[in-house]
C-alpha cells in the first residue's frame, strides 16, 4: 500500500521535476519517465528504500555523477587550453587527472611544438611511466600518441609558420613509439617505420 | 551483557546504513559504487569513433558529450552519453523510434560500440540549470534484439534502469504546495 501511494506521488509530482529543458523535450522525458515507473515499479521502489538496484553495474553507473563531472571539466579546460595556445589551463587539468595519458601526450606535443623540449620529456616520461612492457591497455596509448606526434611533424613541416619542434626529439620519439607498438603487435609495418624515423631522426644532426 | 550487544548491534546498523547510503564514500572512507566497477579511464578514440557515426547521421551534436569508460576486472566498457541542455543539447531526432530510444540505440548499435565491446549504455540529461534531471541506462544486448525486433518494447522497458533525483523531487513538491 504505501510502495503505491509513493508510486502515485512520484506520477503527480513528476512534471515539476523537469524545469529547464524545451517543451518537447520535458514532453518526451515525462512521458518516458511515467512509463518507466509504472512499468517499473519494482525497481523504483526498490531504489527509493535500499538506495540501489541488485546490479553493481547498474549502481556504479546511477553514482557515476562525480567521476564524469571532474572528467567534463578536465576536459574543458584541456580542450581550452589547446584552442587558446595557453599551457596553464592544460596544466589545470593535468592537476585534475594527473595520470591520464592522453593529457599528458596532448600537453607534451605542445610543448615539443614550442621548444621546450624539457617540459616535453617530463610528461612523455610520465605517460610511459603509466605503463608495463606488456600491458594491453598501453595500445590505445601508442595510437593516440603516434597520431598526435605525426600531426606536430606535419604541422612542423608543412608551414614556414608552424611549430618550433626539435627535430631530432621529434623523431626518436616517433621511432620509440613505433618501435613499442612493434613490439606489441607483431607488425613489420610498425618495425619498418620505427627505422625509418630513426634515420631521420639522424639526418636532423 | 544485554546493553553491551545492544550497542554493537547499534554500530552495525549504522555502519550498514552509513555504507548503503553512500555516506563512507562521501566522507572518503570507502571507494563509491561507480569507482570500484568504472575506471576512470577513457576510452577516448570509441567515444569519438562513436560521435563521428552519430555526425554521420546528420544528428545535432551540440550539448552531446560521449564518453567510453572501461568495467573494472572485465573486457566489457560502457558508453555512457551526458546530454546537456544547457551547452544546447536539444533532441533532434524523428523517425522510427522516439529521440531517448534512438539514442540509446545509437550509442549501442554503432561499429565503433561493436569494436569496442561496449556491453552497457546509458544516457544522462541534464537541465539548462546543469542539475542531473534523468539517467537512463540499458543492457546492450538487449538494445540491439530490440532493434532486430526479436523483442518488443515491454521486454526493453523491462531491461532499462532509471534514476532521477527524489530529492528534487521532494522539495519542488514543498515550493509547488507553497
Amino acid at each position: 500500500m504505501r510502495t503505491k501511494l509513493f508510486l502515485l506521488i512520484l506520477i503527480l509530482l513528476f512534471p515539476i521535476l523537469l524545469t529547464g529543458c524545451s517543451a518537447a523535450d520535458e514532453e518526451m522525458l515525462n512521458a518516458f519517465v511515467l512509463d518507466y515507473i509504472v512499468s517499473n515499479a519494482d525497481k523504483v521502489a526498490a531504489r527509493a528504500l535500499f538506495g540501489g538496484s541488485g546490479d553493481d553495474w547498474v549502481n556504479g553507473v546511477f553514482d557515476i555523477k562525480e567521476i564524469m563531472d571532474k572528467l567534463q571539466k578536465a576536459d574543458k579546460l584541456m580542450d581550452e587550453g589547446l584552442q587558446e595556445n595557453d599551457p596553464a589551463k592544460m596544466d589545470e587539468a593535468i592537476k585534475l587527472r594527473p595520470d591520464d595519458w592522453s593529457y599528458r601526450t596532448t600537453r607534451g606535443a605542445f610543448a615539443l611544438g614550442n621548444g621546450a623540449v624539457d617540459t616535453f620529456k617530463e610528461h612523455y616520461d610520465h605517460a610511459n611511466g603509466l605503463f608495463k612492457d606488456d600491458d594491453t591497455g598501453k595500445l590505445p596509448y601508442l595510437n593516440d600518441a603516434i597520431d598526435q606526434f605525426e600531426d606536430l611533424e606535419d604541422r612542423t613541416y608543412l608551414s614556414p609558420d608552424g611549430p618550433r619542434t626539435d627535430c631530432s626529439t621529434l623523431y626518436t620519439t616517433l621511432s620509440q613509439l613505433y618501435s613499442d607498438r612493434a613490439e606489441m603487435t607483431g607488425s613489420d609495418t610498425d618495425r619498418a617505420q620505427a627505422n625509418g624515423y630513426k634515420n631521420q631522426a639522424n639526418y636532423c644532426k | 551483557m544485554v546493553g553491551g550487544g545492544l550497542v554493537v548491534l547499534l554500530l552495525l546498523l549504522g555502519w550498514i546504513g552509513a555504507r548503503e547510503t553512500g555516506l563512507l564514500a562521501r566522507v572518503g572512507l570507502e571507494e563509491s559504487v561507480a569507482e570500484r566497477v568504472l575506471s576512470d579511464e577513457p576510452d577516448r578514440a570509441t567515444a569519438r569513433a562513436i560521435m563521428n557515426e552519430i555526425k554521420d547521421e546528420g544528428i545535432d551534436t551540440e550539448g552531446l558529450y560521449i564518453y567510453v569508460l572501461p568495467f573494472k576486472d572485465s573486457s566489457q566498457q560502457l558508453a555512457y552519453a551526458v546530454l546537456d541542455a544547457g551547452a544546447g543539447f536539444t533532441f533532434s531526432h524523428s523517425g522510427e523510434y522516439d529521440a531517448l530510444t534512438y539514442m540509446l540505440l545509437r550509442l549501442a548499435d554503432s561499429e565503433a560500440a561493436r569494436a569496442a565491446n561496449i556491453a552497457r549504455v546509458a544516457i544522462d540529461y541534464r537541465s539548462e540549470a546543469g542539475d542531473q534531471v534523468v539517467v537512463i541506462t540499458a543492457p546492450v544486448d538487449k538494445l540491439r534484439a530490440f532493434a532486430r525486433g526479436e523483442i518488443g518494447e515491454e521486454e526493453l522497458n523491462e531491461a532499462l534502469d532509471a534514476d532521477f533525483d527524489m530529492a528534487n523531487a521532494y522539495h519542488s513538491t514543498l515550493r509547488w504546495i507553497q
